[in-house]
């Protein structure tokens, strides 16, 4: 109960007396989660994305310009006597355009973009998503098809991508934590200077060395969780404003959702930063309180 | 000739030893012998004085006491226990149980006289109650009782002194180590300050004390032991300051 009234008080005190240091500290903290949040929200909305978007159907066969019914018919007969074709379904250039119109307008800038490159497409689904790419093959040696876009390929890429973006968070979130530790460790060894009296003499008259450190320890700690909010606050703040970005570079993300739990993630963030924290004080204390 | 009866009275007896160097060295990484096979048992109350030019190793000889420094040799025994090799919070525990008093006090200048004393209890973990009896007791007991409320700069040098001594009773050690208590005072304070260690000393408490102070010393004529080089050369009941060739 002693050591924490201690070591809790303590730890304030070192906090609005090292002033500006303290700032410095709780804003490369603060920095460094954002960055490594705003990865990670990245690389799980991307997740998301292709997940919900364009798992939705398998693949998309654009027929060229100007078929005539008699070619969609047969075109349509030739698909579904492909094996594992689940079901075919036919969507006219026209309807197409209307879809797009229907839910981009307003959101993504589609005036004077003419319906010209649209075809009448089939959508084609299969019993089993490992056939996507022979099926695909085939339909593309079918007359009158001009592209057969496969989710599959647009799925590995933008899962790849996540994945880079994933590997990325990792490597700059290990060198941001890094940084800051070494400027909250920066901080401490403030405090531990000013405190080297008091230090010396609750070493000499027998305090435990728990009872040292929990204030220098604490002290990071609050620091840390300081900047995991600020951080928490900053990407709250901005998520509107990412998500209108990316929507207007890429519609297909539209609803772009990390599909994160807020109170986990802005936790996670916090639990970070308290770590950060700590690992800064323990920095200082080992080289500084050798026992 | 000790006759059988009291023998087995001695061996009967608890250890009258309080602290006890065996065959110890302490040699720094540069290679130099700071002290040399040190041999030396210091009893239940006694008031030991430590001699001998600057360098000699007399600070070093306390430090190992309280485990500021490691002998590279030999080994330690304070109280009946091997202190050698203790660690973390076993060193804390001992050092609740051995005061230690400077040359430059060490006090904490923005803490009060009151405060001073207090923060060795505080931050061992004591109880207010312990600490609302405990300060006081300590004050009357070096004679300061009337200033607790003193920042140290508005105190003396030897009233400074004072608070020192009691912060390191305040645990009610059974020793209290001494480093040159009166290389900052003038004479007449010295005296003051030696006097309060004899009280002390009374009460029950081994004093070793560390001094260059050859008018003290000669005056208190209390046991005497000299370093020269790191090693004892001389060990006296009832010394003086410099070895006198027969009296």
């Amino acid at each position: 109960m002693r050591t924490l009234e201690f070591a809790i008080k303590e730890s304030i005190i070192g906090i609005i007396r090292n002033g500006l240091m303290s700032v410095a500290s709780i804003g490369t903290v603060a920095l460094a989660l954002v960055v490594l949040g705003s990865f990670v929200l990245l690389a799980f909305g991307l997740n998301n994305a292709v997940e919900s978007q364009l798992a939705k159907f398998e693949m998309a066969a654009w027929m060229t310009d100007g078929a005539t019914d008699r070619q969609v018919a047969d075109l349509d007969a030739m698909i579904r006597s492909l094996p594992h074709v689940k079901s075919v379904e036919i969507v006219s250039a026209e309807a197409t355009w209307e879809k797009i119109k229907h839910e981009w307008k307003g959101r993504v800038n589609i005036e004077g973009v003419r319906p010209g490159s649209l075809t009448t497409h089939f959508r084609v689904k299969l019993d089993d998503p490992r056939y996507t790419t022979e099926t695909a093959k085939a339909i593309r040696k079918f007359p009158r098809v001009d592209e057969v876009i496969e989710a599959q390929q647009v799925v590995e890429q933008v899962v790849n991508f996540a994945d880079i973006i994933k590997l990325a968070s990792w490597g700059v979130g290990g060198i941001l934590f890094l940084i800051s530790a070494f400027i909250v460790s920066n901080t401490i060894r403030l405090t531990l200077y000013a405190r080297r009296r008091e230090i010396r003499i609750m070493q000499l008259v027998g305090a435990t060395n728990w009872f040292i450190r929990l204030p220098y320890i604490f002290e990071g700690v609050i620091l840390g969780a300081i900047g995991g909010g600020i951080a928490c606050g900053l990407i709250f703040g901005s998520a509107h404003y990412v998500n209108e970005a990316v929507t207007k570079i890429m519609p297909l993300l539209t609803q772009i959702s990390s599909g994160l739990d807020p109170i986990q993630f802005n936790g996670g963030l916090v639990a970070v930063g308290c770590l950060i924290g700590m690992s800064g004080s323990l920095m200082s204390i080992r080289k500084f309180l050798k026992a | 000739m000790v006759q059988a009866s009291s023998l087995r009275l001695l061996g009967w007896m608890g250890s009258t030893i309080m602290i006890e160097f065996v065959n110890v060295s302490v040699t720094y990484p540069n290679d130099i012998q700071a002290l040399r096979d040190i041999n030396l048992k210091i009893l239940k109350g006694q008031f030991v004085f430590v001699v001998g030019a600057t360098g000699t190793g007399k600070s070093t000889l306390l430090k190992l006491v309280y485990k500021e420094e490691r002998p590279t040799q030999g080994k330690i025994i304070v109280a009946e226990r091997d202190i050698t090799r203790l660690r973390g919070g076993a060193v804390a525990r001992l050092r609740r149980g051995i005061g230690v008093v400077f040359q430059d006090f060490r006090l904490l200048p923005q803490k009060t006289a009151a405060e001073n004393v207090q923060f060795a209890l505080y931050v061992t973990g004591a109880s207010h109650k312990e600490m609302r009896v405990r300060v006081p007791e300590m004050l009357e007991l070096v004679g300061l009782q009337d200033r607790p409320n003193a920042y140290p700069h508005e105190l003396s040098g030897g009233e400074q002194q004072r608070i020192s001594i009691a912060r390191a009773l305040v645990h009610n050690p059974p020793m209290l180590l001494v480093d040159e208590p009166t290389g900052n005072l003038d004479q007449d304070t010295s005296w003051d300050i030696i006097q309060l260690l004899s009280r002390i000393n009374a009460r029950g408490t081994t004093i070793v004390v560390v001094s260059h102070d050859t008018h003290i010393v000669d005056k208190m004529n209390k046991r005497v032991v000299e370093l020269d080089k790191g090693t004892i050369v001389r060990d006296e009941e009832k010394g003086r300051y410099y070895e006198v060739a027969n009296p």
